[in-house]
């Protein structure tokens, strides 16, 4: 049981530090923030831990504590998605929301058009991938960045790996 | 105890890669099998490796030893469940990823894109006929008669585990559209 309470124990105060920010500083919680918040935690967790416990006990438990690490990234991790999930705009999400609202009427492609524009949809990804360095704006056009080609190549690989169809988007 | 820490550890990694290696097999020399269908036999197959291992040690751990033993074993579980649910969204992001989709196009573009030009590539309205055309090939929408109508009911039951997720970190209720 010393792994899970070790892990609830860094996760539970992170997660609860999350939500009392994200309640009183909505708009300065990024996904990126919320990334480094809990990689922060964990690295103040575990190196007060291993401080306290002095580094021969701190060496006896140094499995229980790289499982206890591996769990706290299980539960931060899908944590982290679903967070990016409920705070953007995905347009499969919203395709099957508003069809689902429709009930038995259903929705024409022009009824959902209206609810797909490039200002809510492309435009955020565009500034996402500027600030994030994948692309770079040089005199009015937008060229891949290093970071960017990088991205692509793992997601190239991806593909290939598992044989991925049709075109991505 | 130190020896059992390992290895549960090593059950947990040996998991891993039977269930990469399984899935590597059902994508490249089974006929016919979709990445869905390869990510699942695969996190099925070395699921119930790791089960079944962690049952026998379970069995071989002395008496003062088992609950431990089974705390292993649940955060093994968890840890399984969880890393392979992320590595699935990677592979997910090969498919739907729409900044993907944008750093592919101004790749091919070569010497970078305008906002229009991009645009003219790729807009929200080419992502709706992507999504929709996939949201039916999926069952999660049917078309019939140029109207869609709901389908499997398995993607609103995550969407309402999001909605749920987003009211208890931002206290924002899902929106209301009017249709």
């Amino acid at each position: 049981m010393n792994v899970l309470l070790s892990s609830l124990l860094w996760f539970l105060p992170t997660f609860a530090l999350h939500i009392v920010f994200c309640r009183f500083f909505p708009r300065r919680h990024s996904a990126a923030n919320t990334a480094g918040l809990f990689g922060a935690a964990f690295v103040v967790g575990a190196g007060g831990l291993a401080w306290y416990l002095r580094m021969e006990v701190a060496a006896k438990i140094a499995v229980t504590m790289f499982h206890a690490a591996l769990l706290y990234a299980a539960f931060a991790g899908p944590y982290l998605l679903f967070y990016v999930g409920a705070t953007t705009r995905s347009p499969a999400r919203i395709a099957v929301q508003e069809v689902g609202r429709s009930g038995l009427r259903g929705l024409s492609r022009d009824d959902l058009a209206c609810f797909y524009n490039d200002k809510d949809f492309i435009l955020p990804r565009l500034k996402q991938l500027e600030a994030a360095g994948f692309l770079v704006v040089k005199d009015g056009h937008y060229v891949l960045g290093v970071t960017g080609l990088r991205l692509l190549k793992a997601a190239t690989f991806v593909r290939q790996l598992y044989r991925l169809p049709g075109k991505v988007g | 105890m130190l020896g059992w820490d390992l290895a549960f550890l090593a059950v947990l990694f040996a998991a891993f890669l039977l269930c990469f290696a399984v899935q590597m097999i059902c994508t490249h020399l089974v006929r016919r099998v979709g990445y869905v269908m390869a990510w699942l036999t695969g996190f099925a197959c070395g699921g119930m490796g790791m089960v079944a291992a962690q049952v026998v040690m379970l069995i071989s751990l002395p008496d003062g030893s088992r609950t431990e033993g089974l705390g292993l074993t649940l955060a093994n579980l968890l840890i399984y469940a969880a890393y392979n649910y992320g590595y699935f969204a990677i592979i997910q992001s090969g498919v739907s990823s729409v900044s993907t989709r944008i750093l592919l196009e101004l790749r091919d573009a070569g010497k970078g894109l305008t906002l229009t030009e991009l645009l003219q590539h790729y807009s929200a309205r080419d992502m709706l006929d992507i999504r929709l055309d996939r949201l039916v090939r999926a069952g999660q929408l049917i078309l019939k008669d140029g109207r869609y109508y709901p389908g499997k009911q398995h993607i609103r039951s995550f969407i309402l585990v999001e909605d749920a997720v987003r009211y208890i970190i931002l206290g924002k209720r899902p929106r209301e559209t009017v249709v």
